[in-house]
Order: structure tokens, then C-alpha cells, then sequence
């Protein structure tokens, strides 16, 4: 099912080149699924990508920019004359170096009539930036309507900051039980989402008592902004100064 | 005011995309604000993107591939006739499965001549991807210039790099004093602009002189390239080995 996927071309999420056009208005622009013009404009062009030469070198490749897991391709005839695609291969990149056949170019089916959609469902996701329908076989002539699924993608954007530090002598080397020193931390930037939060150590100076180390850090109040790092010990043991680097990574 | 913001359709950072298209020289290519044409060349078409069909079903949509936030929307007429969209609405959505309507839908108030711009400040940012212009009504044609104003985005790169090491029995168990072992870290490739680099230890052998464990690492002379992984115990500890991790995020 497409349930939960994105629509490439619906979504203007990617650029769209074809190998030729019949003229300036049977372009790319004219092949999302579905498209449709107002029919009695005689000016406004097919419904449909329509190439210029008519042979199996044509093509029309998504290219998108951050890399995407394509599930499906969605096929459809031109909606205003008798021409579709009954055959066509998928070529694909992830690198824009080296490109690969699907099925090693092996013929998928394409549609038989102006409106009905088919979708081909990958054997297995493909992950690539650009990927290219070519037509192998049709009726008419080389036009087509088109859509790619893909799975939604997730942008992590991170951050790192060096050196929180709770200061010489600080209060955890005094007194006993739990006790902890709060230093506030602010993100370079503010993030978009809230981010997770990794800590670690870069510099111990601590005593342990009774030959126990027990020093700890954690993160506390995160919000897109800042956090509040938390150095901690407890029981007799006594920590002269601690030292953290933090990494946050937001999502979306 | 759209001070400091980045004008998206201006500075070709989105994908653009429409329902119908009057004919070739009336598409996307024209709609950006204040396109102005040759006015002795009867041919390059429409100071505006004007659709086919003319009705409440016709948009245009500029897709990102990473998330924005969206501040602003301007809206112009056409420049070479008496057609304009005097209200609108805005789609939008961050995912590209689920779309949401601003303000639910509700009128945005268009424009009423040719050349004026009239900006749109959102109640609130809108995160999204992807974003439409529906037009509601309009004088004479659908027809519009238009620009999104978001803020501008940062990129992060981030690299990680593990198992950085003094060396068994390095140079931190002899001696006394503030003492350190310095390892080259080169990265697995040249960051764009200065990252900043976290460090944190994944193994520890140390001894604890008089009660106090005394340890820390250190990036130094951090280059696009690499940085120095600096190791380092004072007084009189003895260290027998440190291995640490390092996680670097360049931002731009």
C-alpha cells in the first residue's frame, strides 16, 4: 500500500528533467498523476509528459537531494489522447555516479488505457537520489503521467559543545550524600525540535572513597534552546572538578 | 519585517510546481516577485504564473528537501495585465504524507492591483517542507507573482571517530607532575568550515594516587583536517592507558 508515503512529484520534492519534449507545453510540468487541463483551453497543452523523439532511449529522471527510500512507481496514461506507456525500465543512482538497472532492466508493466493508475511496487526499497522511468514499449507515443513513493525522510540536525565544566574545587567536594552542581548550557543555535542529549566526561579529578568511584552527569530542563547539565556524587566521595562535551541531535 | 530572511523562490532553494499552466511562457518560471518581462518581445509570455483552468482547485507549491520556517508569504499580481488573486489560502506540510490548512482554511487577504506587494506575516512559524498558495478569488485570471520568506537554515555535517589511544603503558605512568601524550587524529574527510569536537573516554586504566583519580583529554589545534588528541594526568598519578571517542559537527 502507498498508505504513509510521500508523493514526490505531488509534493515538489524533487527536480524533474526528460530527455525531450514535443514542445514547451507537453513538458515535466504537465506529468504529475492526474493532471489535468482545462479542456477547452487549446493552449494549455497534453495531459501528460510527452517526448519529442519517440524511441527507447527516452526518459525522465527525479533527482532529489538528500537520499530517499523508493517504495513504489505510479504509471498513467495521457488524459486528452490515446497515448501510454505499455513497458518502460527503472534506472537509478545514489551517488549520481554510478547508476544501476532495476531487475537489471528488465521490463515492468505499464498501463493499457489514458486514466488508470499502476503502481509497480519495488521488489526491495531502493535507496537512491535520482531515479529515471524509461519506456521501453507503448501506444501511441512515449507519454506518460507518473508519481515516486518514497518513505518520509528524517533530518537530524546536531550540535557539540566542549568543556562544561563545574569549576575548581567545586561543591561536590564537600560534605557527603547526594550532592550535585547545575551548569546551564545554550545551544549555538536553537533547534527546530527538541534534541536528545549524550554527555560525557572529558576530565575526572575525584577521590574515591573507600576505592569506589561514583561520578556522574545528566542532562535536565532540555528544551530547544538549552539544558541544564547536572554533575553528581554521592556517598563520602568527595570530586574536586568535572568535565563534559555534549552532543544534541534534533530530528524531523 | 522580512529583514534577514531568505527569499526562497529567489534564490532557487525550493522545487516549484503548479496545478495547470495557461500555456509555455505562463508557468512557474514567471512567478517569482517582481518578474518583469521585455515588453517588445511578444512572445516570453506573462508577467505572472496564470493557470488553465480557473477555479479553487488550481496552486502552486514549492517543495525543500530540508525542513523550513516559514515567516512570511508575499503576494503580487500580474504585471502585464489587470489579473490578480485577491485572497488566498495556504496548505502546508512538514512531512509530505499529512497536510494541514493555515488558520483552518480561513481567507488570507490577496492583493487589489498589478505591482503592489502585499506580505502575509503567519500568526505563528510554520515547519514544514512543503508549502501551497490556493487562490480563493480573484480579478479576471488566476494570476500571480509570489515569494516565501523563511529563516535562514543550518546545515550540520558530523563525524565520529572511535578507539583513539595512548599506547599500553604510555608515557602518563612514569613521572610526576602535569604530563601528556598527544595522538593525531586525521578525520575520515575535510570538514567544510571548523567543527567543534567532543571527546569523551571508552576505557580507563589508571591508578589513584593518595585517593584521587586524575585524568582528562583534550582537543588542540582542531583544523577542518583533524586535531590533536591530547591526553593528560597531574600530580603524582600514574596512568597506564586511555582510549577515547571522538564525535565532530561542523555547522554552516
Amino acid at each position: 500500500s502507498t498508505q504513509g508515503l510521500v508523493q514526490l512529484l505531488a509534493n515538489a520534492q524533487c527536480h524533474l528533467r526528460t530527455s525531450t519534449n514535443y514542445n514547451g507545453v507537453h513538458t515535466q510540468f504537465n506529468s504529475a498523476l492526474n493532471y489535468k487541463n482545462n479542456g477547452t483551453n487549446t493552449i494549455d497543452g497534453s495531459e501528460a509528459w510527452c517526448s519529442s523523439i519517440v524511441d527507447t532511449n527516452q526518459y525522465i529522471v527525479a533527482g532529489c537531494e538528500v537520499p530517499r527510500t523508493f517504495m513504489c512507481v505510479a504509471l498513467q496514461g495521457r488524459g486528452d489522447a490515446d497515448q501510454w506507456v505499455t513497458s518502460y525500465k527503472i534506472r537509478y543512482s545514489l551517488d549520481n555516479v554510478s547508476w544501476f538497472e532495476y531487475r537489471n532492466g528488465a521490463a515492468v508493466t505499464g498501463v493499457t488505457d489514458r486514466n488508470t493508475v499502476v503502481n509497480h511496487f519495488f521488489d526491495t526499497p531502493i535507496r537512491a537520489r535520482s531515479i529515471a522511468i524509461h519506456p521501453l514499449t507503448w501506444n501511441g507515443h512515449i507519454s506518460l503521467r507518473c508519481e515516486f513513493y518514497t518513505q518520509p525522510v528524517q533530518s537530524s540536525v546536531t550540535q557539540v559543545g566542549a568543556d562544561i565544566y563545574t569549576g575548581d574545587n567545586c561543591a561536590l567536594n564537600t560534605g557527603s550524600g547526594k550532592r550535585e552542581v547545575v551548569v546551564p548550557v545554550k545551544f549555538q543555535f536553537e533547534f527546530a525540535t527538541l534534541p536528545k542529549v549524550a554527555l560525557n566526561f572529558d576530565q575526572i579529578d575525584c577521590t574515591d572513597a573507600t576505592n569506589q568511584t561514583r561520578i556522574g552527569v545528566q542532562p535536565r530542563n532540555i528544551t530547544t534552546k538549552g539544558f541544564d547539565c547536572v554533575f553528581y556524587t554521592w556517598n563520602e566521595n568527595k570530586v574536586y572538578s568535572l568535565r563534559a562535551d555534549y552532543i544534541a541531535t534534533a530530528l524531523e
